[in-house]
């Protein structure tokens, strides 16, 4: 009996023994995924997450607010009332840009550093810039000095900055970025891997620019930054030039307007409404075949307007309006500017000028001038968030507010936060949370 | 039919070698009334062979010499045992008694007596399940096994089933008990894969439906803790042990026996939404026709629309709807079409199950083949099985004993796209208008006229636009699958002293499922047309080398057990190409795509173990069992040194044995306990934070995908990894009374258990501001409480006739206890956007959490100035898909040659988001809209603060604007399920159904002369004949999802079917 009991004791220890540590070292690392890259295949990543930023859920959101569309079918015509949800914009910011595009771009700006390629950090800064210009315009306050930090130890729950902090931080990733792609020498630059610009360094300082001239005139309600704008619209884009990236025919590498409009989504929005309405009134024609789902914007392969020389046009006009130009010089700077923008989508402008474009001097006050300029700003910026911008800060086009409005609420001022914000982050601001605050406060600069 | 050629020739062939047996033993039996008893359990004791009793009690059997001892055995009377000499006949008369003795397999395959176990382990045998003739083994122990909830994916032929034994012990893991099959552990997962979505796409099986249910002996159910925790990281769910049949041995040697059996089974659908017949395509009571492209049935009364008689109108032969009144309407009355009526059909299921099993002198042999082909009630929906099974065991010698299994399956699918999809099969059919017509008035399902217009463009309701015609789906969006897999093991046990035996077994299970996707040019997923293809191999190789001791070390006292080491190693590899773009129709070959994408994974997890198994007992009164396994895992990563011990221990008294009781009354009366704590390993490269392609999208659209324009892009990963990971850690208490009254006409066997579950592993969200979304730690802590029943009860137990009644019942309580430090939210990977599950702090898991009204404290819903609810700004708690209790009555019956049983399910509780319903209140098809529409009504509650009425502010006043149920409420307002709350949407998913009827007729008595045929029956079983529940939508019981974490959603599921199949049975 005694003996079973020992070689019972000791088949255990033999067992136990045996090296288990062995048969499983080594799986851990999984095959699929790399654990580094190199920086061209960061940039175009940033650069696509980017495009989808400004140009998917956030201009479907845009667009229906601002009437330059209407929702027509499910929960478009929720979004359409102004029921607009943190769940509405949770895949702007949890898979386009802070968790996405912003956060490759933090990396990338850190690769560049390690491998001295200011060519590359530039590139990231103008784009940081971008992102975050296009959030806090959404969004108002958003998390940036603290935000994409990465570790446990450095804090998961970034606090928000300041709106004007925010914009302080774009002119200064604007200034270091045209700073670093005019560097004599990069060890790397990027090339092909740039998906916007095909790597030509002066056409990104000229983004950088446009950028600048883009947000400093969005300040113009809170001062005077009139200088800081014509001094950047000279060196942004001119009238045929832009960040305009386009894109390709089959489905999954198609444009973000194509796969909502035709493929996904058919129905969802309508191309009509308020700015539809006013175009045909206006025998807008050529433009109104431009804009619908045969024209020049919902093609598989069109690009997204990320910004464009027409937009510098239109900024220059608004400005010299504000600053005093005569009214033939603010004219021949706004037939420029839709000149331009006609370029663009392809179109001869030459009729409309001649015949249905307003002529300012026929308007008395210098207030019926800015709308007539900003409505056509307002045509131009079609598909982009700058029209919602626009009328948040000059009040034109005149909108009215859907008249089944949830709450009878006035055309909104924000975007809510996502509700993941809320959750996890106990920095972010309880004041917004509810509706209608969530969507009726006004932003810093519209104040 | 070329299955059924071959299995007519393997019929003829296996006839023609039948070898009967020549020494015969034969007797009858009787009870102590004097009473035959057939059905006795007769066999040479130290083999499995033997034979049985029969109607008349008389029994024969082979015997190799005078000195066998013949077994006796029958539930309810005691064994008996006879040593031959020189009798050829015996006689018996069997006394009725407990028989203590039964058996039951434990885990790593070793059989135990019942009575000395310390755990819950319930059997059900191989019958059982196969005489509910499901394809799906797991579908076969619905409502059969206290503590185990089974859900059905769907009535589509090749679904899977889910299946879950005492609530959920991992918060994002894994909750599927593991299958294990003759001691080697297989897969039953259900791939989803890179390209599919779990919320569309097309019901996939869980792999467990490639085991052939005719080839099961037993299953035995380790319902987790004690019973489980010699799988240490992977019992953590509980274990279903499968057995599978081997062949019986005689004493002399040479047997042989041949089964067949033949099905046929006809279905239909059981339940579906109700939809209107009543108001015509259109909006504002116009009439809109097809070509408009309106989604919306709210235009006229169907009564007042005519025809405008155009018969060359592509969307319907007899003209374009329009109002009776109007100019050019004909005057014929327009038709209203009963969509699922005409498309559903009647689906048709045949089985052919063949075995043989027999002995030599050396050894047993098993062999069975079987085929199983479907046609669904959805038209053009298949699936087909062949399964083949070879099993052996034969002696060398006097110590060595070799067991070898091989079993292969082939299986192939044709799959209908289903769920939140734009070619979903009930997405179509259920949103179309009543007065289009889906077929065109053509009755072949395969007839183009139906769906195809005669420019080679869709014809549908919405003019080509919106979703799939459903005759188009079924043929122009082919899903095919085909598996191969082939699974088995060889054992060697090698018997080194009369106590002691050392073994070796290596098992191993391979599949390949190879799948196909088309969308034609013109589906409405994907205008452009795509092909994907999708290739899955995966395997499982696991390797044991154990002892097993049995010793007796006094006359009291005894001991048994086993110790060993465990290696295994899972492989899966996935590749997939995706077409995008097809060139030209017709043609659907990867090469024929514009855009072609592929890529692969592959995945590598190893563990390897050390575990101990001891039981003593002492005068077979008292038993005391413990069981260590030490476990290492690769999914840990170098980083973590440790490996991980999982304890458990367990007792049994046997209290009748103690106790002075009355045998009569307490027949048998045992209490047990037991403690565990086991755990899971986390996923495998959850470690790090890895890079991985860039794959931008939004909220209503796919991606974009890379390489684009010439380039890839990589971006870093939203999961934080964590090199620091512990395995999930549970530890499970329970209790439990076997108990036996009235000489076993009443048993019970009650458990309750309470079970912890900590250091769970846990993506824990964070903000996305951080540039994370998530990240991996152990964090959770979930409790699971309940109660498992089984009451046996034997009303009636004559010669003739035979009532048994058996019960059983599940409850179990779920509480997630502890999220994260912070975090008391956490979505799970799937759901709709407003209407999805996610695990709340101290609410059952995957509670479901959709958009609600906004409300004041009181709970009031708040009103704006129009009378109109609002929609709270976030989503919160709408509802528990956890049902409150399970249980299955089962009556059976016997009486003289007729078997007749019926088995109640019976589900309490378990809410269910009914999003097709929110969906159809929009279109305006659903019954509801038809029934109460243009009523006027006062949405219950109060005006929100703030709000003006004619200049006064009616804040916090009860809402007294009238608002009419038409559009403008269900499609304009917040009405429906896209336009408003899911909160409206919640139902009660609970239900009473007959889960299954059976009628056996034993044909015997007119085979009595017959020396080839030994039994003959005849069975007709019918499933789902009855369903009562509270639900509106289609059965209840049914999932998108499959086998899934994934319950309690409902978005055009397609639709559960009721059943009748025709058996067949013969013994040769």
């Amino acid at each position: 009996m005694k003996n079973s009991i020992y070689i019972i004791l000791a088949l255990t220890l033999v067992m136990f023994q045996s090296c288990k540590k062995d048969f499983v070292e080594g799986y851990d690392i999984d095959p699929n995924r790399p654990l580094d890259v190199s920086m061209d295949v960061l940039l175009s990543s940033a650069q696509a997450y980017s495009s989808w930023v400004t140009s998917s859920d956030l201009t479907r959101l845009t667009g229906v607010i601002t009437q330059q569309m209407t929702g027509e079918d499910r929960q478009f015509l929720a979004i359409n009332r102004y029921v607009i949800a943190g769940s509405d914009v949770e895949t702007v910011w949890e898979v386009n840009a802070y968790a996405g595009g912003l956060k490759d771009l933090s990396i990338l700006m850190e690769k560049a550093d390690e491998q001295t390629s200011p060519h590359y950090k530039g590139v990231a800064q103008i784009l940081t810039a971008s992102n975050l210009g296009t959030l806090t315009d959404c969004f108002g306050d958003i998390p940036y000095s603290e935000a994409l930090a990465g570790t446990i130890s450095d804090g998961l729950e970034p606090t928000y900055d300041s709106q004007a902090k925010v914009y302080d931080a774009i002119f200064q990733l604007l200034d270091d970025g045209i700073a670093n792609v005019s560097a004599t020498s990069s060890t790397l630059s990027p090339g092909g891997d740039d998906l916007y610009l095909g790597g030509d360094l002066t056409q990104w300082a000229k983004y950088a620019n446009s950028l600048k001239a883009r947000h400093y005139n969005r300040l113009s309600n809170t001062g005077d930054y009139d200088t800081e704008i014509m001094n950047a619209i000279a060196a942004g884009f001119g009238a045929g030039e832009g960040a305009t990236p386009l894109f390709e025919t089959a489905k999954p590498q198609s444009n973000p307007w194509y796969q909502f409009l035709i493929v996904d989504r058919a129905g969802y929005i309508g191309l009509n409404g308020y700015m539809f309405d006013n175009m045909t009134a206006n025998s807008d024609t050529l433009r109104t075949a431009a804009f619908g789902l045969d024209g020049w914007y919902f093609q598989p392969e069109s690009p997204i307007v990320l910004v464009h020389g027409y937009e510098m046009l239109f900024i220059e006009a608004e400005t010299m309006l504000r600053t005093g130009a005569v009214d033939a010089d603010v004219q021949a700077k706004l037939e420029e500017a839709v000149a331009s923008h006609f370029g663009m989508v392809a179109l001869d402008a030459s009729d409309y000028l001649a015949n249905d474009l307003v002529d300012l001097s026929s308007l008395g006050s210098e207030a019926e001038k800015l709308e007539a300029i900003m409505w056509e700003k307002y045509v131009a910026s079609y598909t982009t968030n700058e029209a919602w911008s626009d009328y948040r800060r000059t009040g034109y086009p005149v909108l009215t507010a859907v008249a089944d409005a949830q709450g009878g609420i006035d055309v909104p001022q924000r975007l809510p936060y996502p509700q993941s914000e809320f959750l996890y982050n106990s920095n972010t601001p309880a004041s917004l949370e509810g509706f209608p605050a969530n969507l009726t406060t006004s932003l810093w600069w519209a104040e | 039919m070329k299955s059924i050629n071959l299995i007519l020739l393997l019929f003829v062939l296996f006839l023609s070698s039948v070898v009967m047996a020549q020494i015969d033993v034969s007797g009858t039996i009787t009870d102590s009334s004097g009473e035959t008893v057939p059905g006795v359990n007769i066999y040479v004791d130290g083999t499995q062979a033997g034979t049985a009793s029969n109607i008349e009690g008389k029994y024969t059997l082979s015997v190799p010499n005078k000195e066998a001892v013949i077994v006796y055995s029958f539930t309810g009377m005691e064994t008996e045992k006879r040593t031959v000499g020189d009798q050829i006949v015996i006689n018996l008369v069997m006394r009725e008694g407990v028989d203590l003795d039964e058996a039951v397999v434990t885990a790593l395959g070793i059989s135990r007596d019942r009575k000395s176990l310390g755990y819950a382990v319930q059997e059900v045998s191989g019958s059982a399940v196969s005489d509910s003739r499901e394809t799906n083994i797991v579908s076969g122990l619905s409502a059969k096994v206290a503590g185990v909830q089974v859900t059905n994916g769907s009535g589509a032929a090749g679904s899977s089933s889910y299946i879950k034994i005492r609530g959920n012990a991992s918060l994002t893991g894994n909750n599927q008990p593991l299958f294990v099959v003759d001691g080697i552990p297989i897969k039953n997962d259900q791939q989803v894969g890179s390209n599919f979505d779990l919320r569309d796409g097309v019901a996939l099986s869980n792999r467990a439906i490639d085991i052939n249910p005719d080839d099961i002996e037993t299953m035995s159910v380790l319902k987790g803790g004690a019973a489980a925790a010699l799988y240490g990281s992977r019992g953590a769910n509980g274990v279903i042990l499968i057995t599978t049949k081997k062949g019986k041995q005689s004493a002399d040697g040479t047997s042989a026996n041949i089964t067949f059996s033949s099905t046929l089974e006809l279905s239909s659908v059981n339940k579906l939404p109700a939809i209107q017949n009543s108001y015509s395509q259109g909006t504002y009571q116009e009439v809109a026709n097809p070509d408009s492209g309106s989604p919306f049935s709210f235009g006229t009364p169907i009564g007042d629309v005519s025809y405008d008689g155009d018969t060359s109108y592509p969307f319907n032969s007899n003209g374009r709807i329009i109002h009776k009144d109007s100019l050019g309407a004909n005057g014929s009355q327009a038709e209203v079409y009963d969509h699922t009526g005409d498309f559903f059909r009647t689906g048709i299921k045949q089985q052919y199950s063949l075995g043989f099993n027999g002995a030599t002198k050396y050894g047993t042999f098993f062999m069975s083949y079987s085929y199983l082909g479907e046609d669904g009630v959805v038209p053009l929906n298949t699936y087909d099985r062949n399964t083949f099974r070879l099993s052996s065991s034969n002696k060398f010698g006097e110590r060595f004993n070799v067991d070898a299994s091989v079993a292969y399956t082939n299986s192939s699918g044709s799959r209908i796209q289903q769920g939140s999809n734009t070619s979903g099969l009930m997405l179509g059919l259920l949103r179309t208008s009543p007065t289009f017509d889906n077929s065109n008035g053509v009755e072949d399902a395969e007839d183009p006229a139906s769906y195809l217009l005669a420019d080679g463009s869709q014809r549908n309701y919405r003019g080509g636009g919106g979703y799939d015609n459903p005759y188009w789906t079924i043929n122009q969006n082919p899903f095919k699958d085909r598996v191969n897999r082939v699974f088995g093991y060889g054992k060697i046990g090698y018997k080194i002293n009369d106590w002691l035996t050392a073994n070796a077994r290596v098992g191993s299970d391979y599949y390949n499922d190879s799948r196909k996707q088309i969308f034609s040019i013109g589906s409405r997923t994907d205008p452009a047309g795509s092909i994907l293809e999708d290739v899955y191999s995966v395997s499982e190789t696991t390797a044991d080398l154990f002892f097993t001791f049995q010793k007796d070390l006094s006359e009291d006292i005894s001991v048994n057990g086993l110790v060993g080491n465990t290696w295994n190693h899972r492989y899966f590899r996935n590749d997939y190409v995706a077409g995008n773009g097809l060139n030209f129709p017709g043609f659907y070959n990867i090469n024929n795509t514009a855009s072609i994408n592929g890529g692969n994974s592959t995945e590598i997890v190893r563990t390897s173990g050390t575990y101990l198994d001891i039981n003593a007992s002492y005068k077979d009164t008292y038993y005391l069992g413990f069981t260590g396994r030490q476990d290492a895992a690769s999914t840990f990563g170098i980083g973590n040194e440790s490996t991980f011990f999982y304890p458990s221990v367990s007792g049994a008294v046997i209290l009748s044995e103690i106790l002075e009781l009355d045998k009569k009354i307490v027949s048998f009366a045992k209490l047990r306990a037991s403690y565990a704590n086991v755990g899971s390993e986390p996923g495998a490269y959850a470690t790090k934070t890895y890079y991985s392609s860039a794959s931008p999208y939004s909220g209503w659209t796919n991606s974009q995908e890379f390489p684009f324009q010439g380039v890839s892009a990589f971006t870093l990963g939203n999961v934080l990894g964590n090199d620091e990971l512990r395995p999930e850690s549970t530890a499970t208490f329970e209790v439990g009374a076997d108990l036996s009254f009235f000489q076993n006409k009443l048993t019970v066997d009650a458990t309750y258990y309470s079970q912890y579950s900590s250091d769970l592993i846990l993506n824990v969200p964070v903000a996305a501001s951080s540039g994370y979304t998530s990240r991996t730690i152990n964090a959770g802590e979930m409790s699971n409480k309940g109660i498992e029943l089984t009451l046996g009860v034997t009303p009636i137990s004559k010669k003739d006739f035979k009532w048994m009644a058996s019960v059983n019942f599940t409850r179990n309580r779920n509480v997630v206890e502890k999220l994260a430090d912070g975090v008391d939210v956490v979505d799970l990977p799937w759901g709709f956007t407003g209407a999805n599950q996610r695990l709340v702090e101290g609410e059952a898991y995957g509670t479901l959490y959709g958009s609600v009204w906004e409300r004041d404290n009181s709970g009031n819903v708040m009103i704006d100035g129009n009378g109109i609810p609002i929609t709270a700004a976030n989503d919160d708690i709408i509802g528990d898909p956890n049902p409150d209790w399970l249980m299955g009555i089962n009556n059976a019956f016997e009486y003289k040659d007729f078997k007749f049983s019926f088995l109640w399910d019976i589900r309490e509780g378990g809410d269910i988001w009914n999003g097709t319903k929110g969906a159809l209140y929009y279109f305006g098809t659903h019954e509801d809209t038809a029934e109460d529409r243009y009523e006027s009504f006062v949405y219950e509650g109060v005006y929100a603060p703030g709000t003006e009425i004619g200049g006064e502010d009616v804040s916090g006043q009860a809402n007294t604007t009238e608002l009419i149920k038409d559009i403008d409420w269900y499609a304009g307002g917040p009405g429906s399920g896209f336009t408003g709350p899911s909160e409206q949407f919640i139902e009660d998913g609970g239900w009473i159904r007959l889960r299954q009827v059976s009628l056996t007729y034993d044909l015997g008595k007119f085979l009595k002369d017959s020396k080839t045929i030994k039994g003959l029956t005849f069975g007709v079983t019918a499933r789902n004949l009855f369903l009562s529940t509270d639900y509106t939508g289609v059965d209840p019981e049914t999932s998108l999802t499959g086998n899934t974490n994934a319950q309690g959603a409902d978005y055009f599921n397609m639709p559960n079917t009721k059943s009748w199949s025709f058996t067949l049975k013969a013994n040769f």
